[in-house]
């Protein structure tokens, strides 16, 4: 198997029903924004858009990398331009003195009961001896969000 | 100011523990670039004499990823 990249089907079901919640002020019974996690993936796991939960099938093992992957700052609200809602991390995702290799980067809503995924994001396959490994996030507008919603 | 893929003078983290910065070869080698991302790698080979056996040796790599595009739901979402 390989990992593949896309907003997960089951995220783009999940905001219809609600359940993610990005801005820094809550539309809904809950008071609090959810949080976010990015969790790495080896060239041998099966992300993709079809995967609908953070999974620990697959995730890379390091020193220094938790299971279950890093949090994600979530400063700045979602907006919009056009006809698109975006939203990007307000911080890049790192973590340090780490050894793997990987391909893939899954975000999950780590609030949420069922840990449901948002999006995954792949690129040609990496690996990290003794050292820091970081995912620098896209300019926040409408064409290079991390996540576009046209 | 540091550029990312310089390292500081000092000791540094290794497979062989921390080593001197000197005792170090610093590559950056060339890394694949699609239109949605940019990867920076900076490599570490061992020239020094404490671990002669070593020499040669990759002993650290450090990775940039650079999401220059993200995903969108409105069509492919392939990286």
């Amino acid at each position: 198997m390989a990992n593949s990249a896309g907003l997960t089907t089951s995220f783009k079901q999940d905001l219809l029903n609600g359940l993610h919640a990005f801005g820094t002020s809550v539309v809904r019974g809950s008071t609090t924004a959810d949080s976010f996690k990015m969790a790495l993936y080896q060239t041998t796991a099966s992300i993709g858009p079809s995967t609908t939960a953070y999974t620990a099938t697959g995730e890379v093992s390091s020193a220094n990398y938790t299971a279950g992957g890093a949090a994600v700052t979530n400063g700045t609200a979602p907006t919009t331009s056009g006809t698109t809602a975006f939203w990007t991390p307000s911080a890049n995702v790192s973590w340090t003195n780490v050894s793997f290799t990987t391909d893939c980067a899954l975000l999950y809503n780590n609030t949420a009961a069922g840990k449901n995924s948002v999006g995954s994001y792949t690129f040609s396959a990496q690996t990290v001896t003794a050292g820091n490994f970081t995912l620098t996030m896209p300019t926040n507008d409408a064409t290079h969000a991390l996540i576009q919603i046209a | 100011m540091v550029a990312p893929t310089q390292l500081q003078d000092g000791m540094i983290q290794t497979t062989l523990g921390e080593v001197p910065l000197r005792d170090l070869d610093v590559r950056t080698p060339p890394q694949p670039e699609t239109e949605d991302v940019w990867i920076i790698a900076r490599e570490c080979y061992y020239k020094g004499d404490a671990f002669p056996e070593h020499k040669g040796t990759l002993v650290r790599r450090d990775v940039w990823v650079t999401v220059k595009r993200g995903q969108s739901a409105a069509g492919k979402g392939g990286l």
